[in-house]
């Protein structure tokens, strides 16, 4: 009964999108915020342009979708604010999907139509533990889950439509997924090892590391992927990012095992911006660490706290084509989002 | 002779699930939290090559999974000269190893997670370790839908805001003080403060994870799934340290 409730919820809530019209446009760039990294008198490189925590100033009027919630279930004070944001993802347009494990689904904000879908199902299954999202193209979504050990794609219309690698791959505990601008993704499987590789069709194409010819894998937790097809994988049990080029030959390491600059004690997102700088986040340090493609440090950003531009135990991060950067700040239960600002024009 | 071997065998691998008393110590083999990866028989461990870029013996260092060591790169940050290029951490210029943020003590409200917590919950997120900490029961629906007496239930007890889903707090103060709050008008709740039996506050009074796991080791008499890491020898000798019931409690 309940289930069915829900199902009606979601419709409702999807019709009422078609309806609403935009009470408020969400700008990225937010007037009242200006923290910028380093601080000057050194060039600044990243600026703080949006923090959100998602329905509550989301939607305005607020609570639209919750009084139909309320009305229809008759229960009130639900929250359909971030709970403990983990993967991230965006299209730089319109989109922001944020897996969110521990409330067991994934929240997709419309910027464009001020509108937020709940991704709570594959088919008819609950989704159990959904920690990373990435989107395609075509606006497809893909939601990796670490407790069912699935990778669900959804459509641009956020309609499931099926698991990838079924049959073929005996995913343990896919956690990190990245797709390349060729279409090809990429899957962390944490407790396998690997990273699972499949085409722009969700073919599977191949995995690695090959233990033989090339360094091991030691829980591989986030993954990204540059413009070269070069993957970035944070290996938990290695305190590390490793990068392997297109083959899934390591071509480097960045960072160790440590307490200062340049080291990592919890390294989980990573991501990388056009020009080839590759952000980790730290979820110990309450700070991403940003480092050229030699692996050298570059700038740290962030500090322990619940002020913008501080973090509490930050987790995922995306980085769109116009160099923004989306950080799940988990435990502040928010999404801050940065600019990156690039070296010709900060020249 | 080859039943015989069988016998043994299997005595030794499941012998271990069936023995009674304390559990394996973290530097003993069958400790869950011990990831070196000599740890064979637990199947989540470290790899024993090609870990932590020049310091391949590490894969055998226990410690280090949980406690960072000292460390840096050695060099400050290209954009800003002027950065400090010391630890990002606290913790290890006190005395003890708890991660620590000086603004924090003394405040009894949530401020979770804080201290101690902070290590379990930079694992426990549903990657590196599963969250399992915080799910609901298999199949429920999302935390959103569920009403208040599911969401408190069963392993739920542990969902980390209270806002959506009451659950038994951490990194908050208990103290004589908080106690006689709470048992007063207009909460009137039942409350020891009576720390024994291997439950232990942190060094600022405060109730951590640790307060009832001991990551370490599994003190239980019998090691039982849902009492992970569980710092007394039962169930209800830990929670009755606090609160004050006849039966083992329950979280209504």
């Amino acid at each position: 009964m309940r289930k069915i409730a829900i199902f009606v919820l979601l419709l409702f809530m999807s019709l009422q999108a078609c309806v609403r019209s935009p009470a408020k446009q969400i700008l990225f760039d937010d007037p009242s915020l200006s923290r910028v990294w380093p601080s000057p008198p050194e060039q600044p490189r990243i600026k703080l342009i949006k923090v959100f925590k998602g329905a509550e100033e989301f939607l305005n009027p607020k609570g639209r979708i919750q009084s139909f919630f309320e009305a229809l279930t008759g229960e009130h004070g639900h929250s359909f604010d971030l709970m403990a944001p983990a993967g991230i993802a965006a299209d730089g347009e319109r989109f922001i999907y944020v897996a969110d494990p521990s409330a067991r689904l994934v929240h997709r904000f419309d910027l464009r139509e001020n509108e937020i879908v709940y991704l709570t199902h594959a088919g008819t299954e609950p989704l159990a533990s959904p920690v990373g999202v990435a989107l395609d193209m075509d606006g497809n979504c893909y939601v990796t889950d670490s407790v069912k050990a699935k990778v669900y794609k959804y459509n641009a219309d956020a309609e499931y439509v099926g698991t990838i690698g079924q049959g073929v791959i005996d995913f343990k505990r896919p956690a990190g997924i990245a797709i390349a601008r060729n279409g090809n993704k990429y899957v962390a499987d944490v407790l396998s090892n690997k990273v699972f590789v499949f085409d722009r069709y969700d073919r599977f194409v191949s995995d690695f590391p090959n233990p033989l010819y090339s360094e091991g894998l030691n829980k591989p937790v986030n993954i990204a992927v540059d413009k070269s097809n070069n993957v970035y994988v944070t290996d938990a049990f290695s305190f590390a990012v490793k990068v392997f080029d297109e083959k899934g030959n390591l071509i480097k390491t960045i960072g160790r095992i440590g307490d200062g600059p340049g080291t990592f004690s919890r390294p989980k997102g990573v991501a990388v911006d056009s020009e080839s700088h590759v952000y980790i986040v730290d979820a110990n340090f309450d700070n991403f660490q940003i480092f050229n493609e030699e692996g050298r440090l570059l700038l740290y950003v962030g500090s322990a706290g619940k002020k913008p531009g501080e973090f509490f135990m930050p987790n995922g991060i995306f980085i769109d084509r116009e160099d923004r950067i989306y950080l799940s700040d988990s435990y502040n239960q928010r999404v801050q989002i940065f600019q990156y600002i690039k070296e010709q024009a900060a020249k | 002779m080859k039943f015989a071997a069988i016998i043994i065998i299997t005595f030794l691998f499941f012998g271990y699930s069936l023995s009674e008393g304390a559990g394996k110590k973290i530097s003993e083999r069958g400790n869950k939290h011990n990831f070196s990866y000599q740890n064979i028989s637990s199947n989540y461990r470290a790899l024993p090559t090609g870990e932590m870029e020049g310091f391949p013996s590490r894969s055998n260092q226990i410690c280090v999974f949980c406690h960072t060591p000292h460390g840096s790169s050695g060099e400050g940050p290209l954009w800003n000269r002027q950065a400090s290029t010391v630890s990002f951490f606290k913790h290890f210029s006190s005395a003890s190893l708890a991660i620590d943020d000086p603004s924090v003590r003394g405040i009894s409200e949530y401020g979770q997670p804080n201290g101690s917590s902070r290590l379990c919950l930079s694992c426990h997120d549903g990657v590196t370790a599963l969250g399992a900490l915080f799910s609901t029961p298999s199949g429920a629906t999302p935390m959103y839908f569920l009403d208040v007496r599911t969401g408190q239930s069963g392993t739920n007890i542990h969902l980390p805001y209270e806002t959506y889903s009451s659950h038994h707090p951490v990194s908050f103060k208990y103290d004589v003080n908080v106690r006689n709050i709470l048992t007063s008008p207009p909460y009137n709740r039942p409350y020891w403060f009576s720390p024994a039996n291997g439950v232990t506050l942190d060094r600022y009074q405060r109730m951590q994870c640790t307060t009832c796991h001991d990551p370490h080791q599994d003190k239980s008499d019998v090691q039982d799934p849902t009492t992970p890491f569980w710092t007394g020898k039962t169930y209800a000798e830990v929670c009755k340290s606090c609160h004050n019931m006849a039966s083992p409690p329950s979280f209504p």
